[in-house]
């Protein structure tokens, strides 16, 4: 019995081993012969896809005599990415097979596997009894989230009610991959959208978020709204619709977002103001460098090491900030921008002399300055809103009290460090 | 009634060794079920492409180094070139004796900022922070010695990320392990934690930081640490994801939520093992407050390391590893068939007890008297056949798990490859198997001593292709 419990076990040893050696040998024969047949059809479907007509005619009939299972996985992946003439001869190369008719089949099929091959091939059927609708109201996520993604702008501008009901999908990739068809079906889809914004509801801030990346300013009044919402996340996310760009007109209310209650939208507001490029919000985002919220403080830090040369003279200004988070602040920006350029650190405090400076009576009233008592050094405070209009008159205002401060003797113009001593 | 004890002494044994494998062999069933489901799942998956814009969430790596001069400038170029778009690598160089930041600051044309951050885990002090002139996304902190603990909670300090992903200084990641590891989080929010899979470089040629063609190592003690290394991760781990989740993501190589593990505290400076310790802090810390803290470990997604090459060096990591595991049991004893903590309190953390750290004592026990029994004859010899059997099926277990991972993920696709490792598979029984209990009580004896150092490690190395 003792025995025969070894012999059971060695034998199994042996009789594993003899398994793994056998099988994964011929695992390794399948794979070579596998990826030999693949770099084959690979070669033509390339020259089919992306070579001359002429070349493309010639070897049309060799890749529609592929096994259907190689041509589909080899264009499966590829599907997606393709646009203009290569996607036209795919089509073409769909429409001359069987495979269109296999896709409409596997798009009715009870197994959600095969729904999403069919998904993810859908805009290569021509066909117009082709059901797209169906694969959007599909009970499984993945197929819908599919059959969203593979969509071609032309066929996401046809889809956009769909799409924008997608938007509340309880699927996160769903929501996400109708966000970007609505994006790419662009002015088409900012109608419906429009429509969706003044409804509010659910999805408002997944719509929020397209209509940021639509740059389209018939969207600013919907966008302007949630600026006021109840709601810190709508409004954190109508700070990033700004930002995304709809145009100078959102910087006013971005800049009374920097005033908020909430540190998420502030920092959203002022990380806004960065991707804006918007120079004359300098001082304002400056002053958020004292602020309570590391959050505030590090996008303000970020946004004025965006904005280039002026961003850098506030940050340079901030090194004798009496508030020693926006000191801080302002030292590891300057650090961090002297890194990336190889230069030496900004100097210590101490060796740089800021002179006081007075309030410019000429210009646009951009700061308050109050004095430091103990250093004797001005410091920057946020301006009013209502003050910051004209952004050439607030960057001139700005360059005057600056100039002194770094010796300079014209205006810096873009690039970051640009003007800074160091 | 002597003899009939020492029988039931060899019984209990063989018995012992043979559940451990039925247990195996029910993990490498719940790991395949759990590869089929993880294949068919990012078979159709969105997130590669979305992972691919600047949106994707910003990972802070970080990179613990103490005495790596030999190859941290390899492990941060490896890094520096993954194709992860949103990416900052924090090297930490815990007070190296050796010059690990000289050789960095070299490499990179690093320069010294000043050390400003924000310290919401407290660590050693910090002695400056240096930024590269060549590449932004580098920040080295250059700290007084704390050990890997005190130099993670220094990196996820000055992290920038909303993820950080810890590694070891000698571990190269593969392109795209970023990627597939950031997953988790967007598709399920309560992800804390994931972990890859580590396997070992020795003797494969690296070239550009990347493993060309990874080999069996040639040396005997790294190519049973291979077979190990597979077992452990390809089956070990990926058969927890079904059962609850896990409770361990190694150290070398794992992503983390940055704001979870500073709301846990940081990593546990006095902890042996800190990488068990926070995930097990974290997953206890959700089910206590009421916040599911899932923890998922990603087969494919793979990083190398090297594996020690001398007895001496094994054997104090082995040793090291069995104190961190008694550490956690200790810290965390309030959890062990606990229902309150779910599929950890009344599974991860059991099997951690019963198997992972009763193991080495009662075979070691088990072991011992049946030899002394045998010497003295009062065990029938017959009972070595019950032993030999029960090594048999351990060797048939670690080679099923090579033909697994063989197939899966296509590790070592040749013939001579496939022959050393299954001698290596029935060496490990016979051989490796005992020594490693000998490392495990010496740890367990550590332990019970207070030793808490971590010994060194000898490096070799990378070899260049």
């Amino acid at each position: 019995m003792r025995f025969g419990l070894f012999v059971i076990a060695w034998g199994s040893v042996l009789g594993m081993s003899l398994i793994y050696i056998v099988v994964g040998g011929m695992a390794d024969l399948a794979q070579r012969l596998l990826a030999r047949r693949r770099a084959v059809a690979v070669e033509k479907i390339s020259v089919l896809l992306f070579e001359s007509e002429d070349e493309a005619a010639a070897v049309f009939e060799e890749v529609a005599d592929l096994p259907r299972r190689t041509l589909l996985s080899l264009i499966q992946p590829l599907a997606v990415d393709l646009d203009g003439q290569a996607r036209r001869r795919l089509q073409g190369l769909v429409a001359a097979t069987a495979l269109q008719r296999f896709i409409r089949r596997r798009a009715k099929s009870r197994r959600w596997r095969k729904r999403v091959q069919a998904a993810q091939l859908n805009y290569l059927v021509t066909h117009p009894d082709f059901d797209r609708r169906a694969l959007l109201n599909d009970a499984h996520a993945l197929v819908r989230a599919r059959a969203v993604e593979s969509f071609t702008a032309e066929q996401a501008a046809e889809h956009v009610p769909d799409l924008i009901r997608l938007l509340q999908d309880e699927s996160l990739a769903v929501r996400i991959s109708a966000q970007r068809a609505l994006i790419s079906a662009g002015s088409a889809a900012v109608t419906e959208l429009l429509g969706h914004l003044d409804a509010g509801g659910g999805s408002s801030l997944a719509a929020l978020e397209v209509a940021g990346n639509l740059s389209d300013t018939r969207l600013t009044k919907a966008i302007e709204r949630y600026t006021r919402d109840s709601d810190p996340a709508a409004r954190r996310m109508a700070c990033q619709a700004l930002g995304n760009g709809v145009g100078s007109e959102g910087i006013p209310m971005l800049h009374r977002l920097l005033h908020d209650d909430e540190a998420d939208v502030k920092a959203a507001a002022i990380e806004a103001l960065g991707q804006l490029g918007s120079q004359a919000s300098v001082v304002l985002i400056g002053a958020a460098l004292g602020d309570r919220a590391f959050l505030v403080r590090r996008s303000a830090g970020i946004a004025l090491d965006t904005l280039g040369a002026p961003g850098h003279l506030v940050l340079r200004r901030h090194l004798r900030d009496p508030d020693r988070y926006a000191r801080d602040m302002a030292r590891q920006m300057l650090d961090a921008a002297a890194a990336r350029r190889g230069l030496d650190l900004v100097p210590p405090i101490g060796t740089i002399e800021i002179p006081v400076v007075e309030p410019v009576a000429a210009k646009p009233q951009l700061v308050n300055t109050t004095q430091d008592g103990s250093s004797g050094a001005s410091v920057l405070i946020a301006p009013r809103v209502a003050d910051v209009s004209d952004d050439q008159a607030v960057l001139a205002a700005m360059w005057d009290l600056m100039a002194p401060e770094i010796g300079a003797a014209e205006p810096p113009h873009t690039g970051i460090g640009e003007g800074d001593p160091a | 009634m002597i003899s009939q004890l020492f029988d039931g002494i060899a019984s209990v044994a063989a018995g012992w060794v043979i559940c451990l494998n039925l247990m195996q062999l029910m993990m490498i069933v719940s790991a395949m079920v759990e590869l089929n489901r993880i294949r068919q799942r990012d078979r159709h998956q969105v997130w590669r492409r979305l992972l691919g814009s600047e949106l994707a969430p910003r990972i802070s790596v970080l990179v613990p180094a103490y005495s790596e001069e030999i190859s941290v400038c390899d492990t941060v170029r490896g890094l520096l070139s993954l194709s992860y778009p949103n990416l900052e690598v924090v090297v930490i160089n815990d007070g190296s004796p050796d010059d690990t930041a000289g050789v960095l600051i070299e490499a990179f044309d690093l320069r010294p900022v000043h050390p400003i951050y924000q310290r919401v885990v407290e660590t050693a002090d910090i002695k400056s922070i240096y930024r590269s002139s060549r590449e932004p996304r580098l920040v080295l902190v250059d700290k007084f010695n704390g050990g890997k603990a005190d130099s993670l909670n220094a990196g996820i300090n000055v992290a920038s990320g909303e993820l950080v992903c810890a590694i070891d200084a000698d571990t190269l990641v593969a392109p795209d392990a970023l990627q597939q590891l950031v997953s988790p989080f967007i598709t399920r929010p309560d992800t804390v934690a994931v972990g890859g899979t580590v396997r070992l470089t020795n003797d494969s040629p690296v070239r550009g930081a990347r493993i060309t063609n990874l080999v069996v190592p040639k040396k005997p003690l790294p190519a049973l640490q291979a077979a190990e290394y597979v077992r452990a991760f390809v089956v070990g781990r990926l058969a927890w994801n079904p059962l609850g989740g896990n409770l361990i993501i190694s150290g070398a190589f794992g992503v983390f939520k940055r704001d979870a593990v500073l709301a846990a505290g940081g990593y546990e400076k006095s902890s042996i093992g800190e990488d068990m310790e926070l995930i097990v802090r974290l997953r206890r810390r959700g089910y206590e407050t009421g916040q599911k803290a899932w923890v998922e470990f990603l087969p494919d997604p793979v990083a190398w390391t090297e594996a020690p090459e001398s007895a001496r060096v094994l054997a104090r990591q082995r040793n090291r590893w069995q104190r961190g595991l008694m550490d956690v049991l200790i810290r965390h004893k309030k959890m062990i068939f606990n229902p309150r903590y779910g599929s950890a309190g009344m599974l991860s953390m059991p099997f951690f007890f019963v198997v992972e750290f009763m193991s080495p004592i009662v075979e070691a026990i088990s072991l011992t008297l049946l030899f002394v029994g045998l010497v003295a004859g009062l065990v029938d010899p017959a009972s070595l056949w019950v032993l030999a059997a029960a090594y048999g099926f351990g060797a048939t277990i670690t080679i099923l798990t090579l033909f697994f991972d063989d197939l899966a993920f296509r590790s070592y696709p040749k013939f001579r490859y496939r022959l050393k490792l299954i001698g290596y598979a029935i060496v490990e029984q016979i051989i490796y198997r005992p020594l490693t209990i000998v490392w495990r009580l010496w740890g367990v004896r550590l332990f019970l001593m207070g030793r808490t150092e971590w010994g060194q490690q000898v490096r070799k190395g990378f070899t260049s292709s």
